[in-house]
C-alpha cells in the first residue's frame, strides 16, 4: 500500500514541479492531469483499505479531467490562432 | 471445475492469451499458406481504401481537433455507464428494494444518456460535426472597363488555335 | 454461477436505496433548475440560427420561470424546516439541510433573478448575440452552487464544484476578444491547477479519515486522530481549490487579469454569485468541526492567515491601481477577506446574519459598478471624467464608492459595522483573532484612499465642456434603482441584534 501511495506521491510531485517551472500551456494542462491521476491512485488505494464502492470517485475524476482538458484545448487553439504561440509567460498584454 | 479455482481475472487473462492465439495463428498460417507476389500497391499502408498521403506523425489539420475533443468528450461520459450497468438488472438487487430499483436506475440512465443526446444534438445544429469546407474565394474586379471589351482583346490576340477550339 | 453481491452489500445497498428514493423529493428546487437548463438546451437545438431577439427572449423567459420555481420550492423547504430542530436535517447521506444553506441558496436563486432582470433590461436597449448560451452557463453554475451546497460527501462537493467552474469558465469565454481569451486562459489554467491540488487534498483526508462522508461524527473523530502533519498538509491541499475560487491571497493572481479582461456582465456573476455558496459551505463545515477543538484550531489558524494576507495585500495594492477593473479586483480580494472573519467567527451567534447581509450588500453594490462600467466603456478611473454623466449616474457611482468603502450614508457601513462588532465576540478572547481584527479596521481606512478617487474624479475633475455625452442606457435603470436601496437600507437602522 505504502508502494502506491508513494507512486501516487511521486506522480504528484511531479505534475506540481511541470507545472511550476514550465511556460507553456499544454506542459501545464499535462501536469495538471498528472496531478489528477495521482488523486485517482490514492482514491483507489484507500479504496481497497476502507470502502470498494469508493473508487467510483476515481471514474468521476476521470470524466472531469477530459472535460477540463477539452476547454483548455480548445482554449489554446483559440488563442494560438490570434498569438501564434501559446506560452503563458509571453501573454502579457493585461499588465501595463 | 472447482468453484473459486479461476478467479474473474484469470477468465479475462485467459481471453487475453486466446484471442493472441488465435490471431497469431492466422497470420502464421497465412504466412505459410499464401502466394507471395509482392507490388507498389499491395506494399503501401491501408487507410480504408484511401490514398495514403504524408507520414503519420505529419501536421493534422486543426479542423481534427474540434471533431476530436466532441468525440473523446462523449467517449469518456460513456465510462460512466460501466458502473451502472453492473449494478443495474441485478436480481438480488430488484428484489432486495420491492422491484423500484429497476425503474429507478433504468429512468437515471435515460436521463443521463438524453442530457448526452441533447448535447450532440446542439454541437449537430451549431455546425460543429460539419467538415468546414474551405470557401473558395472567387475574385471580383470592379473596373471601368466593360468586360466585353476584354473578351475583343482576348480574341483578337489569342493564337488561332485557340480560336476554333 | 457465483454470487455477484454478498448480503451485507445487499442490505447496505437496499437501505441507502431507501434514503435515496424517500428524498428525491427534497431535490425539486434542483429539478426546478435542471428543467431550466434543458428547455433551453432544446430551445438552442431548435433553431438553426443562433441567436436573434425573439430567441434571447424565449431564453429569458425560461431562465426567470425555472428560477421562480426554484425559489417557490426553497422557500417551501425553509418553512418545513423544524424551529426546534437539531442544527442538521438530513434527507439522506447525499445531501443535508441546515437552515443557513437554504439561505444560502435563495440568496443565490435571488442573485440569479436580478440578473436576468438586467438582461430583460438589456434586451430592451440592444440585444446581444450570445443570450441563450449565457443564460445557460448561468443556470448551470447556480446548479452547480447549488448541489455544492447541499453535498454532504466528497464526491458530491467535487462534482457540483466543477459543474460550477466548468461554467464559470464558459461565462467568461462569452466574447471574441483578444484581451478575453489571454484572461480566460490564465483564469481556466489556474483553475483547473487548484482543482488538482483540492483534489489531491480530498484524496489524502480520504486516507486519514477513513471515510468521504463529512457528516459523520466518525469522519471528523478519525480525522481528529490523524498526525497533525499530514492534517495540515491534506487541508491546505483542499483549501487551495476553495481559496481560488474566493480570490483570496495565496491564489488570487487570475483576478485582476481576469477582471481586466472578461466582459463586465460575466464579470458581475462570476465576482459576486459564487462566493456567498463558498463562503457559506465553509461556515457549514466549521460548525460540523465545533465539536472537535483540535481540528478547528488548525482550520481557524489557516483561514486567520489567508484572511490576514488578502486583507493587507488587496487593500495596499489597490491603492497603486488606475485601472477600474482592476482597482474593482484587488478590492474584491480584499472584501473577500472581510468575508473570512465571519466564517472564521462562526460559532459566535450571529455570523449567519453578518456574512449574508455583508455579501448581499457586496454583491448589489458590485453589480451596480459593473453596469455602470459596462454600460460606458470606461478603463481607467481617469476615464470617468470624459465623460458628461447625468447626475443619477454620477450618484450612483459616489454610492458605489461609499458602500466599497463601507461609509456612513450607504448599506455598506452597516454591513462593515456589523462584521466588526460580531468579530469583536471572538477578538476579545484570542489572540490572533484580536490581531486580525485591528488589521481589517486599519485596512478599511486605508481603504478609504482607493476608493475615493472614483467620486473625486467624477464630481472635482469633471470636463464637462469637452466631455463626451455618456448614453443612456437600459441597464442604467436598475443600478441606479439599487444605487437608491444601498442608501435607503440605513433607515431600517443597524440590522443585527
Amino acid at each position: 500500500m505504502q508502494f502506491f501511495l508513494g507512486i501516487g506521491a511521486i506522480l504528484f510531485c511531479i505534475g506540481l514541479g511541470i507545472v511550476l517551472t514550465k511556460r507553456q500551456a499544454v506542459m501545464w494542462l499535462v501536469g495538471i492531469e498528472l496531478m489528477l491521476n495521482a488523486a485517482n491512485i490514492n482514491m483507489v488505494v484507500f479504496s481497497k483499505l476502507y470502502d470498494p464502492t469508493n473508487q467510483l470517485f476515481a471514474l468521476f475524476v476521470m470524466v472531469i479531467a477530459v472535460a477540463e482538458a477539452c476547454i483548455i484545448l480548445a482554449l489554446l487553439l483559440m488563442l494560438y490562432k490570434q498569438h501564434k504561440h501559446t506560452n503563458i509567460d509571453q501573454l502579457n498584454e493585461l499588465k501595463h | 471445475m472447482q468453484h473459486g479455482a479461476l478467479s474473474s481475472f484469470s477468465m479475462i487473462l485467459l481471453f487475453i492469451i486466446g484471442s493472441a492465439l488465435f490471431l497469431l495463428g492466422g497470420l502464421f498460417a497465412a504466412y505459410l499458406l499464401a502466394p507471395r507476389k509482392p507490388n507498389h500497391e499491395k506494399l503501401s499502408t491501408y487507410e480504408c481504401g484511401e490514398q495514403p498521403v504524408g507520414h503519420a506523425w505529419g501536421q493534422f489539420n486543426f479542423r481534427f481537433y474540434t471533431l476530436a475533443l466532441i468525440f473523446i468528450l462523449f467517449e469518456i461520459e460513456t465510462v460512466l455507464l460501466f458502473p451502472w450497468a453492473i449494478v443495474f438488472g441485478q436480481k438480488e438487487l430488484i428484489e432486495a428494494t420491492q422491484g423500484r430499483w429497476a425503474w429507478f436506475a433504468f429512468i437515471e440512465a435515460l436521463v443521463f444518456i438524453g442530457l448526452l443526446l441533447a448535447g450532440l444534438l446542439y454541437a449537430w445544429r451549431r455546425g460543429f460535426l460539419d467538415w468546414a469546407r474551405p470557401r473558395p474565394k472567387v475574385p471580383s474586379v470592379h473596373s471601368p472597363v466593360p468586360h466585353a471589351l476584354y473578351e475583343n482583346v482576348n480574341r483578337r490576340y489569342s493564337p488561332p488555335s485557340k480560336q476554333k477550339a | 454461477m457465483k454470487q455477484l453481491f454478498s448480503n451485507p452489500f445487499i442490505e447496505s445497498f437496499a437501505h441507502r436505496f431507501e434514503n435515496i428514493y424517500q428524498s428525491v423529493g427534497f431535490l425539486l428546487p434542483e429539478a426546478a433548475l435542471l428543467a431550466g437548463i434543458v428547455l433551453l438546451l432544446l430551445l438552442a437545438i431548435s433553431t438553426r440560427k443562433a441567436y436573434g431577439l425573439r430567441l434571447a427572449f424565449w431564453a429569458v423567459a425560461i431562465m426567470m420561470a425555472s428560477l421562480f420555481a426554484q425559489l417557490f420550492f426553497l422557500v417551501g423547504q425553509l418553512r418545513s424546516l423544524p424551529d426546534e430542530a437539531p442544527l442538521y436535517l438530513m434527507a439522506d447521506t447525499l445531501c443535508v439541510f441546515h437552515p443557513l444553506q437554504i439561505q444560502a441558496r435563495i440568496a443565490l436563486n435571488l442573485g440569479a433573478l436580478l440578473f436576468g432582470v438586467v438582461f430583460l433590461f438589456e434586451l430592451l436597449g440592444h440585444y446581444r448575440k450570445e443570450s441563450v448560451e449565457w443564460l445557460f452557463w448561468a443556470l448551470s453554475a447556480l446548479l452547480g452552487l447549488d448541489l455544492l451546497l447541499l453535498s454532504a460527501h466528497f464526491l458530491t462537493f467535487y462534482m457540483s464544484f466543477e459543474l460550477s467552474s466548468i461554467a464559470t469558465y464558459f461565462l467568461l469565454s462569452v466574447g471574441r476578444q483578444r484581451r478575453q481569451h489571454e484572461a480566460l486562459m490564465k483564469y481556466v489554467l489556474f483553475g483547473a491547477f487548484a482543482s488538482a491540488l483540492m483534489l489531491y487534498g480530498i484524496s489524502w483526508i480520504y486516507g486519514l479519515a477513513g471515510s468521504i462522508e463529512f457528516t459523520q461524527a466518525a469522519f471528523w473523530q478519525h480525522l481528529q486522530a490523524a498526525p497533525s502533519l499530514w492534517l495540515y498538509i491534506a487541508w491546505a491541499l483542499f483549501a487551495a481549490g476553495v481559496f481560488f475560487k474566493l480570490s483570496v491571497v495565496p491564489f488570487h493572481f487570475w483576478a485582476p487579469d481576469a477582471y481586466e479582461g472578461a466582459p463586465a456582465m460575466s464579470l458581475a456573476f462570476v465576482s459576486a454569485i459564487p462566493k456567498v455558496a463558498i463562503l457559506a459551505f465553509m461556515m457549514l463545515l466549521n460548525s460540523r468541526m465545533a465539536a472537535f477543538a483540535a481540528l478547528q484550531t488548525v482550520w481557524g489558524q489557516l483561514l486567520m492567515a489567508v484572511a490576514l494576507a488578502s486583507l493587507l495585500l488587496g487593500n495596499f495594492i489597490a491603492l497603486r491601481q488606475h485601472n477600474l477593473k482592476r482597482l474593482l479586483a484587488y478590492s474584491t480580494i480584499a472584501h473577500m477577506g472581510t468575508l473570512l472573519l465571519p466564517v472564521v467567527a462562526a460559532g459566535y451567534e450571529g455570523a449567519e446574519e453578518v456574512f449574508l447581509y455583508y455579501w448581499a450588500v457586496y454583491a448589489l453594490t458590485l453589480f451596480v459598478a459593473f453596469a455602470l462600467a459596462a454600460q460606458q466603456q470606461i478603463d481607467q478611473i481617469a476615464d470617468l471624467r470624459r465623460f458628461n454623466h447625468t447626475t443619477g449616474a454620477k450618484l450612483a457611482w459616489g454610492v458605489v464608492a461609499f458602500s466599497l468603502a463601507g461609509l456612513p450614508p450607504t448599506a455598506g457601513f452597516l454591513a462593515k459595522l456589523g462584521v466588526f462588532v460580531h468579530f469583536w465576540k471572538m477578538a476579545a478572547s484570542h489572540n490572533l483573532a484580536l490581531l486580525l481584527w485591528v488589521t481589517a479596521l486599519l485596512s478599511t481606512a486605508v481603504a478609504l484612499a482607493y476608493y475615493i478617487k472614483i467620486p473625486y474624479a467624477l464630481f472635482f475633475k469633471q470636463e464637462s465642456e469637452a466631455g463626451a455625452p455618456a448614453g443612456a442606457d437600459a441597464a442604467l435603470l436598475p443600478a441606479m434603482m439599487i444605487a437608491l436601496l444601498l442608501v435607503l437600507a440605513i433607515l431600517w437602522g443597524y440590522p443585527f441584534a
